[in-house]
């Protein structure tokens, strides 16, 4: 950004004052950064580190990973939707750069959904301290919730960009903008639908757009003849048909919204299961309660100007929310988003870009006005630099898999799980099927998963708890299914692990610190004669 | 609000198409729903009369006539007792048929048998006006009430798939207290209430087999497409010796379904060639745990890679019983198999000679006590001569 070049003006007394170059810059003012950028920049690199360093969900990432195949009792189940998006993609980094490398795409997927967020609150005020907060809150408040990175990134990552699209605060869009919004939206939909079942938010939110545009039209008019006049009402319309066309391109067109999470309870009565519904003495309920009542609290006293357009479709995404937290994912942005004209008017905050009057001449630049860009870069630099990614990249010693994944996945029984003889089928509590389809030996005979939990015939959901639970006739059913493992958490009550144990039937032959594996006396006896047979 | 004049007409066009286009994709994703909803609750196509399967050997050496008159006239229905457990008068019917007519005044006739199971008249004339009803009416239509004390049924579906096996066609009249039905709402209630994890489903796939035209699949109430296939594989997948009768109503129900899908397709190519290699290798273990005398019981499956069972997946029966139980049973489904899953002549002489023998030593209460083991022993013997038990001739000098 600076260079050493000759100054064009000439050096009169050569022989008295010693020769130095002056410096003459290549980038123009706006590289010049100040403290607030600086200090978003340190903001970034921390949100950066933190999602970098998030272990990788319980959840449908591994049901990805694995397919189905390993879920025998499923068969004749109709399958959820195919996500060829984020299947591939998660697939081909599994296969090329194993766990550290899904777990890198999430922490870029994550922070990139971030970055456009970033983007999305600073074109509404043009303030980047307010923006990268906002960005800071999001990720904090997720990270209360949960942890852990979301299988459902690519989804994220569409979402943002919609809210980008929605937080536009131009009055009017030019024809190319117009194309731009249109081609963009068609796009993150077309993403979002190959690469999660969630996608149904984006449509909710093109909708809240849409409607948000026309109540407003219908307030300032009073007349349904003026409204389709009304320009950016249109502009909202085209982005919901944009939406829904990008919507369409996937292998199963329009029934794909039959199996859309959320939609999916209308056609199969068990996906509810997966739903959380809220209470208030939980985390997410009290952080919904605090962004609440911080929202209202704006409400009265803020005079800054809400965007009406977000208004739709975070009322939807809220009462979403109260029917499963899982919604809190989509639900803060957009109601971060929507807080933030009136938080920026009532704090006050911001560094408004200097106002230059035309025949002001500009300054010129000298490399101390860069020291805080370096510094910037020296900072994105180093968070690179710790990140595991910028680790490995560099020679650093690789993580185990323990530190890459949740700690409520039982790692070390999929190791237990591969090196141990058996026969039959194997129950497990349904949060870690997907994971041990991952992890376990090829053919493991698994009952049931979360990525599956939605659609599994009652009998068998009732089945799989009766026997982790061990409650009446559990071993006829463990017989009904020829189970020979049976894996329950370490958790669990001690008056159920007893009945394991109290017959002779089964053996306990593994524990770890969150899993407990029960067999079969025969299976172990038959399989340990077996090895010994072997030459 | 950028313009608030009145829409001029150059805007008219476009708000109809953009009205035409969500009206499309309206009507688009009603009818994506529909025919989707319309596959869920498609059913197989019923036939009327079910399917006849005939059993497929003759052979004297395994038992003579008079040896089968003399074991068949000890099993006939002598049920003409007041509350006679309906289990019995099941398991008769499905040994004697709907035709069967008895020279003995204690026993029921056929007709008598299939009126007390389908007319509540004759039921609560059987088992009197405070015994709990056989039908019922459930959520989908007409139930066979199960395992709720004497006056009930054995087995889900057993009762349905009795019916079939003896050609009691779809339409034949129910007489319940609240007016008439047929035979076909309650396979109706029976697809209805079927679930692939139910704990018995043996009989169920029988009747399914027995009484529909050929199908591609249908969809359970849980949203579960089931074919036969799947239910062949669900059959297959237990351990050998578990499930009712020692394991061995699974394995009439294969033989069933091989020979059924020779007359109505049913089974893909593959499937079928995996139900024979399954069925071989459990002919293979008989052959191999024969007992000397001839008999089996509950370690018929011998050695299995992973150990043996932790139960046998029936109650702890007598010695005797248990013979009776797995030695009438194998006869039975070995009688309906094609001629590759069978054991050599001798070890189903061997097996047939002893059960013969026993059951004539048997006294009426040891009888009594293991009959509906015993129908199924007596229904083997009379197929290896190529009969139903009715179609047998009883010899008149066992009737003297």
């Amino acid at each position: 950004m600076i260079s050493l070049m000759p100054s064009e003006t000439p050096v009169e007394d050569s022989a008295e004052q010693p020769k130095s170059p002056s410096l003459l810059p290549l980038l123009g003012e706006r590289w010049a950064w100040g403290w607030p950028a600086l200090l978003a920049v340190c903001l970034l690199s921390c949100c950066w580190l933190w999602l970098s360093f998030m272990p990788l969900a319980v959840g449908e990432l591994w049901g990805q990973l694995a397919g189905r195949a390993q879920f025998p009792l499923l068969d004749g189940v109709p399958s959820g939707p195919e996500l060829p998006a984020s299947r591939l993609l998660f697939q081909s980094i599994s296969t090329h750069f194993g766990l550290e490398g899904i777990a890198t795409i999430e922490a870029i997927l994550a922070m990139s959904s971030m970055l456009i967020l970033f983007a999305a609150c600073y074109r509404v005020h043009r303030q980047p301290l307010l923006a990268v907060t906002s960005v800071v809150v999001i990720t904090g408040a997720l990270t209360l919730v949960s942890a852990e990175l979301q299988a459902a990134s690519l989804g994220f990552l569409a979402f943002a960009v919609l809210l980008f699209v929605a937080c536009d605060p131009a009055e009017s869009r030019s024809q190319k903008k117009l194309i731009c919004e249109l081609v963009g939206v068609a796009l993150a939909m077309a993403l979002w639908v190959n690469a999660s079942s969630t996608f149904l938010i984006g449509i909710i939110v093109l909708i809240g757009v849409s409607r948000g545009a026309g109540i407003v039209a219908w307030l300032q008019t009073r007349s349904l003849k003026t409204i389709w006049a009304d320009q950016r009402l249109r502009h909202s319309i085209y982005l919901l048909e944009a939406g829904l066309l990008g919507t369409l391109c996937n292998e199963r067109g329009i029934s794909v919204f039959l199996d859309a999470q959320y939609l999916d309870w209308i056609w199969s009565p068990y996906a509810t299961r997966l739903w959380q519904p809220l209470t208030i003495n939980s985390p997410v309920g009290i952080l919904l309660a605090i962004l609440l009542l911080v929202t209202l609290g704006l409400f009265r006293l803020s005079r800054g100007k809400l965007n009406p357009e977000l208004i739709v479709g975070w009322v939807i995404l809220l009462l979403l929310t109260c029917l499963d937290q899982g919604a809190l994912l989509w639900s803060v942005p957009l109601t971060v988003l929507l807080l933030q004209p009136l938080l920026a008017e009532r704090l006050q905050v911001g560094f408004p870009a200097k106002e230059t009057s035309a025949d002001e001449e500009p300054r010129e630049l000298t490399a101390a006005d860069f020291r805080l860009t370096m510094i910037s870069l020296l900072v994105v630099w180093v968070a690179f630099t710790f990140s595991p990614a910028g680790s490995r990249l560099l020679g650093g010693k690789p993580r185990t898999t323990a530190q890459i994944v949740s700690r409520s996945l039982p790692v070390r029984l999929g190791e237990f799980l591969r090196t141990s003889p058996r026969t039959g089928q194997i129950v497990h509590p349904a949060a870690w099927g997907d994971w041990l389809a991952h992890s376990g030996p090829g053919a493991l005979p698994l009952f049931l998963g979360l990525s599956n939990l939605d659609r599994a015939p009652v009998t068998l959901f009732n089945d799989q708890n009766r026997i982790l639970n061990a409650t009446e006739g559990w071993e006829k059913t463990s017989e009904k299914y020829r189970v020979n493992t049976i894996v329950v958490p370490v958790e669990a009550p001690q008056e159920v692990l007893k009945k394991f144990t109290e017959t002779g039937d089964w053996q306990h032959t593994y524990t770890d610190d969150l899993a407990i594996v029960y067999q079969r006396s025969t299976m172990i006896e038959a399989m340990s004669a077996e090895q010994g047979a072997k030459p | 609000m950028n313009d608030s004049t009145p829409a001029p007409r150059k805007l008219l066009l476009p708000l109809v198409v953009h009205l035409c286009l969500i009206a499309g994709v309206f009507v688009w994703a009603g009818s994506t729903f529909v025919v989707r909803y319309d596959r869920l609750w498609e059913r197989p196509t019923f036939r009327n009369e079910p399917i006849e399967i005939r059993p497929l050997y003759d052979d004297p050496n395994v038992i003579d006539d008079e040896n089968l008159s003399r074991v068949l006239w000890m099993l006939r229905p002598q049920l003409r007792n007041p509350q006679e457990k309906i289990n019995h008068i099941d398991h008769a019917l499905r040994m004697w048929g709907p035709t069967a007519m008895l020279d003995d005044p204690n026993s029921l006739t056929g007709l008598e048998m299939l009126e007390i199971l389908l007319d509540q008249r004759k039921f609560r004339q059987s088992q009197g006006d405070s015994a709990t009803s056989l039908l019922h009416r459930g959520k989908f239509g007409l139930l066979v009430r199960v395992q709720e004390g004497s006056s009930t049924s054995s087995h889900v579906d057993h009762t349905l798939a009795g019916l079939a096996e003896i050609g009691v066609p779809l339409d034949y009249p129910i007489v319940l207290d609240e007016g008439e039905t047929t035979v076909s709402e309650m396979l109706r209630s029976a697809v209805e209430n079927f679930s692939l994890n139910q704990l018995e489903y043996e009989w169920s796939t029988l009747a399914f087999a027995e009484y529909f035209e050929p199908t591609d699949g249908w969809y359970t109430q849980e949203g579960q497409e089931i074919t036969f296939d799947l239910l062949a594989q669900r059959i297959m997948r237990q351990r050998l010796v578990q499930g009712v009768c020692r394991g061995n109503h699974r394995l009439f129900t294969l033989v069933m379904l091989l020979r059924i899908d020779e007359q109505s397709s049913l089974l893909s190519p593959e499937m079928r060639k995996e139900i024979t290699l399954y069925l071989r290798d459990v002919t293979d273990r008989l052959i191999a745990t024969q007992h000397p005398e001839g008999f089996w019981d509950q370690e018929w499956p011998g050695a299995e890679r992973e150990g043996p069972p932790s139960s046998t997946g029936e109650k702890d029966l007598s010695i005797q019983t248990d013979r009776f139980l797995v030695t009438g049973h194998t006869l039975e489904w070995w009688a309906m198999a094609p001629e590759e899953l069978l054991p050599p002549r001798e070890v189903i002489v061997n097996a047939a000679q002893w059960l013969s023998a026993e059951i004539q030593e048997l006294t009426p209460g040891e009888l009594k006590a293991n009959y509906t083991f015993l129908t199924h022993a007596g229904r083997a013997l009379a197929m290896w001569r190529g009969k139903l038990p009715a179609e047998v001739t009883i010899s008149p000098i066992i009737l003297n």
